[in-house]
Protein backbone atom coordinates (compact mmCIF):
# COMPACT_ATOMS: atom_id res chain seq x y z
CA UNK A 1 0.00 0.00 0.00
CA UNK A 2 3.05 2.37 0.97
CA UNK A 3 4.49 1.28 -2.39
CA UNK A 4 0.97 2.69 -4.32
CA UNK A 5 0.99 5.90 -2.35
CA UNK A 6 4.79 6.65 -3.25
CA UNK A 7 3.52 5.73 -7.26
CA UNK A 8 0.80 7.95 -6.80
CA UNK A 9 2.57 10.68 -5.41
CA UNK A 10 5.51 10.70 -7.87
CA UNK A 11 3.21 10.45 -10.84
CA UNK A 12 0.72 13.30 -9.79
CA UNK A 13 3.53 15.59 -8.48
CA UNK A 14 7.08 14.79 -8.26
CA UNK A 15 7.20 13.00 -11.81
CA UNK A 16 4.26 15.42 -12.99
CA UNK A 17 4.51 15.03 -16.88
CA UNK A 18 4.03 18.55 -17.85
CA UNK A 19 5.43 20.52 -14.94
CA UNK A 20 8.20 18.10 -13.87
CA UNK A 21 9.28 15.72 -16.79
CA UNK A 22 8.41 18.36 -19.59
CA UNK A 23 6.57 15.75 -21.13
CA UNK A 24 3.61 16.92 -23.91
CA UNK A 25 5.04 20.57 -23.79
CA UNK A 26 3.03 20.86 -27.75
CA UNK A 27 -0.46 20.30 -25.53
CA UNK A 28 0.43 22.55 -23.08
CA UNK A 29 1.46 24.85 -25.38
CA UNK A 30 -1.40 24.50 -27.85
CA UNK A 31 -4.07 23.29 -26.19
CA UNK A 32 -4.16 25.78 -22.95
CA UNK A 33 -5.44 28.67 -24.47
CA UNK A 34 -8.43 27.98 -22.49
CA UNK A 35 -9.34 26.43 -19.44
CA UNK A 36 -12.01 24.13 -21.54
CA UNK A 37 -9.61 23.25 -23.76
CA UNK A 38 -7.51 22.24 -21.09
CA UNK A 39 -9.83 20.05 -19.13
CA UNK A 40 -11.36 18.17 -21.52
CA UNK A 41 -7.78 17.32 -23.65
CA UNK A 42 -6.12 16.20 -20.44
CA UNK A 43 -9.19 14.02 -19.41
CA UNK A 44 -8.71 12.29 -23.16
CA UNK A 45 -4.80 12.49 -22.77
CA UNK A 46 -5.28 10.55 -19.72
CA UNK A 47 -7.30 7.96 -20.58
CA UNK A 48 -5.23 7.40 -23.52
CA UNK A 49 -2.40 6.94 -21.15
CA UNK A 50 -4.35 4.66 -19.09
CA UNK A 51 -5.71 2.36 -21.62
CA UNK A 52 -1.95 2.27 -23.22
CA UNK A 53 0.31 1.72 -19.89
CA UNK A 54 -2.08 -1.02 -18.45
CA UNK A 55 -2.07 -3.11 -21.80
CA UNK A 56 1.35 -2.73 -22.11
CA UNK A 57 1.98 -4.20 -18.70
CA UNK A 58 -0.46 -6.85 -19.27
CA UNK A 59 2.14 -7.99 -21.53
CA UNK A 60 5.28 -6.56 -20.71
CA UNK A 61 7.47 -10.01 -20.35
CA UNK A 62 6.63 -10.52 -24.32
CA UNK A 63 7.50 -7.33 -25.27
CA UNK A 64 10.76 -5.38 -26.04
CA UNK A 65 10.98 -1.46 -25.44
CA UNK A 66 10.79 -0.15 -29.20
CA UNK A 67 7.57 -2.46 -29.94
CA UNK A 68 5.98 -1.55 -26.53
CA UNK A 69 6.61 2.39 -28.06
CA UNK A 70 5.04 1.57 -31.03
CA UNK A 71 2.11 -0.01 -29.36
CA UNK A 72 1.80 2.40 -26.81
CA UNK A 73 1.12 4.96 -29.81
CA UNK A 74 -0.81 2.96 -31.66
CA UNK A 75 -3.22 2.61 -28.48
CA UNK A 76 -3.05 6.23 -27.80
CA UNK A 77 -3.91 6.78 -31.39
CA UNK A 78 -7.05 4.49 -31.54
CA UNK A 79 -8.54 6.46 -28.18
CA UNK A 80 -7.68 9.47 -29.05
CA UNK A 81 -9.81 8.94 -32.58
CA UNK A 82 -12.71 7.99 -30.54
CA UNK A 83 -12.78 10.82 -28.32
CA UNK A 84 -12.17 12.99 -31.06
CA UNK A 85 -15.16 11.78 -32.83
CA UNK A 86 -17.21 11.81 -29.83
CA UNK A 87 -16.16 15.35 -29.26
CA UNK A 88 -17.12 16.25 -33.10
CA UNK A 89 -20.64 14.99 -32.58
CA UNK A 90 -21.08 16.16 -29.06
CA UNK A 91 -19.03 19.39 -29.06
CA UNK A 92 -18.53 20.91 -32.29
CA UNK A 93 -17.57 24.24 -31.24
CA UNK A 94 -14.32 23.19 -29.59
CA UNK A 95 -11.05 23.94 -31.47
CA UNK A 96 -7.72 24.73 -30.26
CA UNK A 97 -5.56 28.05 -30.86
CA UNK A 98 -5.21 29.04 -34.45
CA UNK A 99 -6.39 26.00 -35.97
CA UNK A 100 -10.21 25.27 -37.39
CA UNK A 101 -10.05 21.72 -37.39
CA UNK A 102 -9.94 20.48 -34.07
CA UNK A 103 -10.11 16.66 -34.88
CA UNK A 104 -6.78 16.52 -36.92
CA UNK A 105 -4.59 18.85 -34.07
CA UNK A 106 -5.98 16.39 -31.37
CA UNK A 107 -5.58 13.30 -32.90
CA UNK A 108 -1.82 13.86 -33.94
CA UNK A 109 -1.00 15.54 -30.36
CA UNK A 110 -1.72 12.90 -28.45
CA UNK A 111 0.18 10.08 -29.96
CA UNK A 112 3.30 11.78 -28.84
CA UNK A 113 2.26 12.36 -25.27
CA UNK A 114 1.71 8.92 -24.92
CA UNK A 115 4.68 7.43 -26.55
CA UNK A 116 6.92 10.24 -24.84
CA UNK A 117 6.38 9.23 -21.35
CA UNK A 118 6.25 5.68 -22.04
CA UNK A 119 9.92 6.40 -23.50
CA UNK A 120 10.54 8.29 -20.19
CA UNK A 121 9.08 5.10 -18.36
CA UNK A 122 10.60 2.75 -19.54
CA UNK A 123 13.87 4.32 -19.61
CA UNK A 124 13.18 4.63 -16.07
CA UNK A 125 12.92 0.98 -16.00
CA UNK A 126 8.84 1.19 -14.76
CA UNK A 127 6.82 0.58 -17.51
CA UNK A 128 7.99 -3.08 -18.60
CA UNK A 129 8.33 -3.51 -15.13
CA UNK A 130 5.39 -3.05 -13.35
CA UNK A 131 2.83 -5.26 -12.87
CA UNK A 132 -0.93 -4.00 -14.08
CA UNK A 133 -1.98 -2.66 -10.58
CA UNK A 134 1.01 -0.73 -10.38
CA UNK A 135 0.66 0.51 -13.99
CA UNK A 136 -3.21 1.58 -13.85
CA UNK A 137 -2.10 3.44 -10.48
CA UNK A 138 0.88 4.59 -12.08
CA UNK A 139 -1.44 5.77 -15.01
CA UNK A 140 -3.69 7.41 -13.18
CA UNK A 141 -1.70 9.61 -11.05
CA UNK A 142 0.31 11.01 -13.98
CA UNK A 143 -3.09 11.69 -16.27
CA UNK A 144 -4.50 13.63 -13.35
CA UNK A 145 -1.43 15.52 -12.73
CA UNK A 146 -1.38 16.24 -16.32
CA UNK A 147 -4.54 17.44 -15.86
CA UNK A 148 -3.69 19.10 -13.25
CA UNK A 149 -0.79 20.83 -14.97
CA UNK A 150 -3.23 21.90 -17.94
CA UNK A 151 -6.05 23.36 -16.07
CA UNK A 152 -3.19 25.70 -14.19
CA UNK A 153 -1.59 27.02 -17.34
CA UNK A 154 -5.01 27.28 -18.89
CA UNK A 155 -6.57 29.46 -16.22
CA UNK A 156 -3.54 31.64 -16.11
CA UNK A 157 -3.42 31.81 -20.09
CA UNK A 158 -7.14 32.31 -20.16
CA UNK A 159 -7.73 35.57 -17.54
CA UNK A 160 -3.99 37.10 -18.84
CA UNK A 161 -5.41 36.64 -22.56
CA UNK A 162 -8.64 38.09 -22.21
CA UNK A 163 -9.10 39.28 -18.99
CA UNK A 164 -12.63 36.63 -18.47
CA UNK A 165 -13.18 32.92 -17.09
CA UNK A 166 -15.58 31.05 -20.04
CA UNK A 167 -17.09 27.88 -18.57
CA UNK A 168 -18.39 25.90 -20.89
CA UNK A 169 -21.84 23.30 -20.08
CA UNK A 170 -22.68 22.35 -23.01
CA UNK A 171 -22.56 22.99 -26.85
CA UNK A 172 -25.08 26.02 -26.29
CA UNK A 173 -24.76 26.86 -22.70
CA UNK A 174 -22.12 28.98 -21.45
CA UNK A 175 -20.87 31.01 -18.24
CA UNK A 176 -18.76 33.45 -17.63
CA UNK A 177 -16.42 35.49 -14.91
CA UNK A 178 -15.48 38.65 -16.22
CA UNK A 179 -12.19 39.80 -13.79
CA UNK A 180 -11.23 42.83 -15.23
CA UNK A 181 -11.02 44.41 -18.88
CA UNK A 182 -6.97 44.97 -18.96
CA UNK A 183 -6.25 41.83 -21.31
CA UNK A 184 -2.75 40.68 -23.10
CA UNK A 185 -3.98 38.59 -26.01
CA UNK A 186 -0.12 37.11 -26.73
CA UNK A 187 -0.99 34.71 -24.23
CA UNK A 188 -3.73 33.49 -26.50
CA UNK A 189 -0.32 32.29 -28.63
CA UNK A 190 2.22 29.71 -28.56
CA UNK A 191 4.35 32.14 -26.88
CA UNK A 192 1.69 32.44 -24.02
CA UNK A 193 2.07 28.92 -23.71
CA UNK A 194 5.58 28.25 -23.46
CA UNK A 195 5.99 31.14 -20.89
CA UNK A 196 3.67 30.21 -18.09
CA UNK A 197 4.71 26.23 -18.72
CA UNK A 198 8.21 27.73 -17.93
CA UNK A 199 6.98 29.89 -14.62
CA UNK A 200 5.26 26.89 -13.90
CA UNK A 201 7.87 24.48 -14.22
CA UNK A 202 10.62 26.63 -12.23
CA UNK A 203 8.01 26.96 -9.64
CA UNK A 204 7.47 23.27 -8.67
CA UNK A 205 11.52 22.90 -9.60
CA UNK A 206 12.04 25.28 -6.71
CA UNK A 207 9.22 23.18 -4.48
CA UNK A 208 11.23 20.21 -4.88
CA UNK A 209 14.47 21.38 -4.44
CA UNK A 210 13.35 23.17 -1.20
CA UNK A 211 11.51 20.11 -0.01
CA UNK A 212 14.86 18.25 -0.71
CA UNK A 213 16.44 20.17 1.00
CA UNK A 214 14.49 19.81 4.18
CA UNK A 215 14.21 15.75 3.97
CA UNK A 216 18.05 16.23 3.43
CA UNK A 217 18.36 18.21 7.23
CA UNK A 218 15.78 15.66 9.00
CA UNK A 219 18.19 13.14 7.53
CA UNK A 220 21.05 14.86 8.78
CA UNK A 221 19.29 15.58 12.57
CA UNK A 222 18.81 11.70 13.27
CA UNK B 1 7.45 33.00 -57.38
CA UNK B 2 4.52 30.40 -55.91
CA UNK B 3 7.21 27.82 -54.72
CA UNK B 4 9.49 30.65 -53.52
CA UNK B 5 6.56 32.41 -51.28
CA UNK B 6 5.63 28.81 -49.70
CA UNK B 7 9.00 27.92 -49.16
CA UNK B 8 10.08 31.01 -47.06
CA UNK B 9 6.61 30.89 -45.68
CA UNK B 10 7.01 27.62 -44.62
CA UNK B 11 10.53 28.54 -43.19
CA UNK B 12 9.76 31.07 -41.21
CA UNK B 13 5.65 31.67 -40.82
CA UNK B 14 5.08 27.72 -40.48
CA UNK B 15 7.77 27.31 -38.67
CA UNK B 16 7.04 23.81 -36.13
CA UNK B 17 8.72 25.90 -33.37
CA UNK B 18 6.78 29.11 -34.21
CA UNK B 19 3.47 26.89 -34.21
CA UNK B 20 4.61 25.83 -31.04
CA UNK B 21 4.93 22.01 -32.61
CA UNK B 22 8.32 20.35 -32.08
CA UNK B 23 9.11 21.78 -28.38
CA UNK B 24 9.45 18.63 -27.06
CA UNK B 25 12.29 16.96 -28.84
CA UNK B 26 14.07 20.61 -28.45
CA UNK B 27 13.61 21.16 -24.57
CA UNK B 28 14.22 17.33 -24.15
CA UNK B 29 17.32 17.52 -26.61
CA UNK B 30 18.69 20.63 -24.63
CA UNK B 31 18.63 19.61 -20.74
CA UNK B 32 21.70 18.22 -20.83
CA UNK B 33 23.60 21.12 -22.71
CA UNK B 34 26.92 19.69 -22.48
CA UNK B 35 26.13 17.07 -25.07
CA UNK B 36 27.92 18.09 -27.88
CA UNK B 37 27.60 14.77 -29.40
CA UNK B 38 28.22 14.48 -33.04
CA UNK B 39 25.59 12.47 -33.72
CA UNK B 40 22.82 15.06 -32.49
CA UNK B 41 23.72 17.03 -35.47
CA UNK B 42 23.51 13.74 -37.86
CA UNK B 43 20.29 12.77 -36.43
CA UNK B 44 18.65 16.35 -36.56
CA UNK B 45 19.13 16.02 -40.48
CA UNK B 46 17.99 12.41 -40.71
CA UNK B 47 14.85 13.43 -38.79
CA UNK B 48 14.24 16.40 -41.26
CA UNK B 49 14.81 14.29 -43.91
CA UNK B 50 12.28 11.54 -42.41
CA UNK B 51 9.62 14.18 -41.97
CA UNK B 52 10.56 14.90 -46.04
CA UNK B 53 9.00 12.16 -46.18
CA UNK B 54 6.32 12.04 -43.90
CA UNK B 55 4.67 15.19 -45.74
CA UNK B 56 5.77 13.90 -49.46
CA UNK B 57 3.78 10.26 -48.27
CA UNK B 58 0.62 12.25 -46.88
CA UNK B 59 0.37 14.51 -50.33
CA UNK B 60 0.22 11.39 -52.45
CA UNK B 61 -2.07 9.69 -49.77
CA UNK B 62 -4.81 12.83 -49.24
CA UNK B 63 -4.92 12.99 -53.00
CA UNK B 64 -5.18 9.38 -53.94
CA UNK B 65 -8.14 8.59 -51.10
CA UNK B 66 -9.64 12.26 -50.87
CA UNK B 67 -13.12 10.54 -51.46
CA UNK B 68 -12.71 8.43 -48.22
CA UNK B 69 -13.64 10.33 -44.77
CA UNK B 70 -11.38 10.10 -41.78
CA UNK B 71 -8.61 8.28 -44.01
CA UNK B 72 -6.00 10.18 -42.63
CA UNK B 73 -5.95 8.97 -39.09
CA UNK B 74 -4.89 5.15 -41.54
CA UNK B 75 -2.65 7.42 -42.89
CA UNK B 76 -1.18 9.07 -39.70
CA UNK B 77 -0.52 5.25 -38.01
CA UNK B 78 0.61 3.92 -40.96
CA UNK B 79 3.06 6.90 -41.96
CA UNK B 80 3.76 7.10 -38.21
CA UNK B 81 4.46 3.32 -38.36
CA UNK B 82 7.08 3.39 -41.24
CA UNK B 83 8.87 6.20 -40.76
CA UNK B 84 9.41 4.79 -37.07
CA UNK B 85 10.90 1.48 -38.45
CA UNK B 86 13.05 3.35 -40.84
CA UNK B 87 14.49 5.24 -38.39
CA UNK B 88 14.87 2.03 -36.12
CA UNK B 89 16.73 0.13 -38.91
CA UNK B 90 18.71 3.58 -39.10
CA UNK B 91 19.80 3.09 -35.61
CA UNK B 92 20.73 -0.07 -35.49
CA UNK B 93 24.25 -0.33 -36.76
CA UNK B 94 25.29 1.74 -33.40
CA UNK B 95 27.04 0.85 -31.11
CA UNK B 96 25.59 -0.07 -27.35
CA UNK B 97 27.64 2.87 -26.32
CA UNK B 98 25.15 4.77 -27.53
CA UNK B 99 22.44 3.36 -26.63
CA UNK B 100 20.84 6.25 -24.42
CA UNK B 101 21.27 8.53 -27.93
CA UNK B 102 19.45 6.21 -30.07
CA UNK B 103 16.45 5.55 -27.23
CA UNK B 104 16.01 9.21 -27.65
CA UNK B 105 16.58 9.73 -31.13
CA UNK B 106 13.04 7.06 -31.51
CA UNK B 107 11.55 9.69 -28.75
CA UNK B 108 12.39 12.50 -31.60
CA UNK B 109 11.09 11.03 -34.34
CA UNK B 110 7.96 9.45 -32.67
CA UNK B 111 7.50 13.52 -32.01
CA UNK B 112 8.44 15.45 -34.53
CA UNK B 113 7.48 13.38 -37.28
CA UNK B 114 3.77 13.48 -35.91
CA UNK B 115 4.17 17.03 -35.56
CA UNK B 116 5.29 17.42 -39.37
CA UNK B 117 1.96 15.26 -40.50
CA UNK B 118 -0.20 17.39 -38.37
CA UNK B 119 1.19 20.14 -40.31
CA UNK B 120 1.41 18.84 -43.86
CA UNK B 121 -2.38 18.01 -43.43
CA UNK B 122 -3.54 21.57 -42.26
CA UNK B 123 -1.64 22.45 -44.94
CA UNK B 124 -2.26 20.29 -47.80
CA UNK B 125 -5.87 19.54 -47.37
CA UNK B 126 -6.26 23.37 -47.88
CA UNK B 127 -8.37 23.81 -51.34
CA UNK B 128 -6.10 25.87 -53.14
CA UNK B 129 -2.93 23.90 -52.26
CA UNK B 130 -0.99 23.90 -55.96
CA UNK B 131 1.91 21.59 -56.32
CA UNK B 132 4.81 24.28 -56.11
CA UNK B 133 3.07 24.78 -52.72
CA UNK B 134 3.63 20.81 -51.49
CA UNK B 135 6.52 21.10 -52.57
CA UNK B 136 7.87 23.61 -50.65
CA UNK B 137 6.27 22.37 -47.88
CA UNK B 138 8.25 19.17 -48.61
CA UNK B 139 11.62 21.21 -48.56
CA UNK B 140 10.48 24.15 -45.86
CA UNK B 141 9.26 22.46 -43.17
CA UNK B 142 12.06 20.32 -42.51
CA UNK B 143 14.94 22.86 -43.34
CA UNK B 144 12.81 25.29 -40.99
CA UNK B 145 12.97 22.73 -38.05
CA UNK B 146 16.50 22.26 -38.53
CA UNK B 147 17.12 26.19 -38.65
CA UNK B 148 15.27 26.53 -35.45
CA UNK B 149 16.94 23.91 -34.05
CA UNK B 150 20.21 25.06 -34.74
CA UNK B 151 19.62 28.30 -33.22
CA UNK B 152 18.52 27.21 -30.36
CA UNK B 153 21.51 24.88 -29.62
CA UNK B 154 24.51 27.34 -28.81
CA UNK B 155 22.11 29.11 -26.87
CA UNK B 156 20.97 26.69 -24.38
CA UNK B 157 25.47 25.67 -24.38
CA UNK B 158 25.50 28.78 -23.07
CA UNK B 159 22.92 28.85 -20.48
CA UNK B 160 23.92 25.33 -19.07
CA UNK B 161 27.44 27.17 -17.73
CA UNK B 162 25.58 30.49 -16.90
CA UNK B 163 24.53 31.17 -12.95
CA UNK B 164 21.07 31.17 -13.38
CA UNK B 165 18.49 30.44 -10.31
CA UNK B 166 18.53 26.63 -9.35
CA UNK B 167 15.16 26.64 -9.51
CA UNK B 168 15.02 27.33 -12.91
CA UNK B 169 17.79 25.92 -14.81
CA UNK B 170 17.17 22.93 -17.14
CA UNK B 171 13.75 22.99 -18.52
CA UNK B 172 12.47 26.27 -17.31
CA UNK B 173 14.89 28.20 -18.49
CA UNK B 174 15.37 26.45 -21.95
CA UNK B 175 11.32 26.83 -22.27
CA UNK B 176 11.95 30.26 -21.33
CA UNK B 177 14.45 30.55 -24.36
CA UNK B 178 12.34 28.85 -26.92
CA UNK B 179 9.02 31.38 -26.00
CA UNK B 180 12.06 34.83 -26.88
CA UNK B 181 12.76 32.37 -30.14
CA UNK B 182 9.23 32.51 -30.88
CA UNK B 183 9.00 35.90 -30.22
CA UNK B 184 11.86 36.32 -32.52
CA UNK B 185 10.65 34.38 -35.14
CA UNK B 186 7.12 35.88 -35.22
CA UNK B 187 8.77 39.04 -36.05
CA UNK B 188 9.48 37.63 -39.52
CA UNK B 189 6.37 35.66 -40.31
CA UNK B 190 4.95 37.48 -43.31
Amino acid sequence: MKKLGRIFADGFYFKNPGLGLFIGLTLSVLATSTLFNAVVIGIITAIALVISEFFISIFRKHLDYFVAALIAGLLAAGTSTVASLLLAAYYPTIGLAGYSDFTNTLLINIIPFTSCSFIYLSKAKHALNMNPGEALVDSIASGLGFIFALALIGVIREILASGELVFTFSNNVQGYVHLWDFCLPIFGQPFGGLLVTALLAGLHQCIDNRLAENRVKVIVKE
Amino acid sequence: MEFLTGFLTSLFAHNLLLMGKGVNAIVSLSVDGKKSHKYVLVYYFLTALILGFAAYGLSFAEKVFSDIKYFYILILVGVLVFISLIFYAITIPMKKAHQALKDECIGIILSTATFAVALAILTLTQEQASLPLILANIIGLPLGYVFSILVFRPITERIAISNAPKGFKGGPLILITSCLIVLAFSALSF
